[in-house]
């Protein structure tokens, strides 16, 4: 009677597994229209973000969508929990593309494959208001007691390459909007973060009234979309996208759209 | 990089791990158990003020406990916070004492009161009973929830990433970014080899106290 139970038992564990793995399709973006390309980010203004009224806009939203419907492919977007992560699940399947205000690092391009650069940032430094006249070269930023960046970010990168600083004083935080945080609640004197966000996301109007942004002179990066190694075929039609678009205008007309403010009607990059 | 300069940088993340453990407990331990006292005390107000403060630290998320303690002294009142390794410190410390603290109290209230009499027929004061007949007798009958409890703490200590604590996980998120995934896999062996070596020790120790049958 145990053995038959034991038998019964391991054939359905077996019936079971193998139809789970029937379940699974093979990752990667097939060739055929349709797919639903599972577009991987994390929200953050102004790239991915909802407006007041609850809808999902942002730059990178605007140009995944009518990227994604122009070569015929749904879409839908995946909330990252960790940009550190994001390579385990782009290599996953968890998601087909990183598309989320990516700067284009040499690490990076080892381990995935990274569009043409489709926006041009720069890394800049956040502090209180009131403290942030101290701040105007890069070697000032050794004067801070605490610097928070995003991990992995080109931010981290670039701070921890100033000359003489030291690790102790790069706090290196979840994410940018994390750093930002870290500012606003005092346990960072400064942040660097990127220019696109810093605009959108500080000073009057925002949530961060006390918070301003400052350029102390980082090197400009650019902004691309990651996809897995093996989908090479799809980021060469996704790369003659990016180029039809920046001829058409359309990322001018984005970019005026979510980088321009509107009072002054300039930008200072 | 080579396998072994990869687990030695894990390694230093486990020993930050370790350190969150081993300061929690030294604070738990006996906080939990003037928690348990303050919630079988006679006087109601401070029964009630106890439990209020067990039913909020367990009915929370430790992780927001942690953001809480770490972020809102600076957001509220605009001064500089705890900063983040004391501000894990406390978060599990409270957590943990009042957890520890409910088994304390079963451990306490299983005593049959014939021990308490005993205690004083032969005449010793209140504090003589607690500390010499009853605490080992409770300490015997807990150990195995007890056991349960620090495991899961164990496993806790990764929690502390979130305020950039940079703990055994964090090291290990560090090294998916350059592409290196299997170091967040491999974490667990470090996990799995601390909890074998807790179970050996909880085994041992409730041996130990298997002489003291009641």
């Amino acid at each position: 009677m145990k053995k038959l139970v034991a038998l019964v038992c391991s054939l359905v564990l077996l019936v079971s597994g193998m139809a789970l793995f029937a379940g699974c399709n093979e990752i990667g973006i097939p060739d055929e229209e349709g797919y639903t390309i599972k577009i991987g980010y994390t929200e953050y203004e102004p790239m991915n973000y909802y407006d007041d009224d609850g809808n999902f806009v942002g730059f990178d939203t605007e140009f995944a969508i009518k990227l994604c419907t122009d070569l015929g492919y749904k879409y839908e977007f995946v909330l990252l929990n960790n940009w550190a992560t994001k390579v385990v699940d782009l290599n996953g399947g968890t998601i087909d593309l990183i598309w989320n205000g990516m700067t284009i690092t040499p690490d990076l391009q080892e381990s995935i494959l990274i569009s043409t650069p489709y926006l041009t940032n720069q890394q800049v430094l956040i502090a209180k208001s009131d403290v942030l006249s101290q701040y105007s070269t890069l070697e000032d930023l050794l004067n801070a007691t605490v610097i928070a960046v995003e991990t992995g970010s080109a931010a981290e990168t670039l701070v921890k390459a100033i000359e003489g600083m030291p690790e102790s004083k790069v706090r290196p935080v979840q994410s940018q909007a994390r750093a930002l945080m870290e500012v606003g609640s005092n346990q960072a004197d400064v942040a660097v973060i990127d220019y696109t966000m810093a605009i959108s996301m500080t000073g009057e109007g925002t949530n961060y009234t006390d918070v301003g942004w400052k350029d102390v002179g980082f090197e400009e990066e650019q902004y691309g979309i990651g996809a897995r190694k093996s989908d090479a075929a799809f980021m060469e039609k996704l790369n003659a996208k990016i180029a039809e678009y920046q001829e058409s205008g359309y990322l001018t007309e984005l970019y005026n759209k979510y980088f321009v403010t509107e009072e002054e009607g300039t930008t200072n990059s | 990089m080579t396998f072994w300069s990869i687990v030695a940088e894990l390694g230093e993340g486990f020993l930050v791990s370790c350190e969150i453990f081993f300061i929690t407990l030294i604070i738990a331990l006996p906080l939990g158990l003037a928690i348990s006292f303050g919630s079988m005390a006679r006087w109601k107000p401070v029964r009630a003020v106890i439990k209020t403060i067990v039913w909020i630290v367990r009915g929370t998320p430790l992780m927001l406990q942690i953001m809480i303690i770490y972020y809102a002294p600076g957001l509220l009142f605009n001064v500089r916070g705890i900063n983040n390794f004391p501000a894990v410190i406390i978060a599990f410390g409270i957590n943990y004492a009042c957890y520890f603290s409910e088994i304390y109290r079963g451990g306490i209230e299983s005593i049959s009161k014939g021990q308490y009499e005993a205690g004083q027929v032969l005449g010793m004061t209140k504090g003589q009973i607690f500390f010499r007949v009853v605490l080992l007798q409770v300490i015997k009958r807990i150990l195995p929830p007890m056991s349960n409890e620090i495991m899961t703490l164990v496993k806790d200590t990764s929690l502390a990433r979130i305020i950039s604590v940079i703990e055994l996980l964090f090291v290990a998120e560090t090294f998916t970014l350059r592409g290196i995934i299997w170091p967040l896999f491999f974490t667990a062996v470090f996990y799995l080899a601390f909890i074998g070596i807790l179970t050996i020790v909880f085994g041992r120790l409730e041996k130990k106290l298997n002489y003291f049958k009641v």
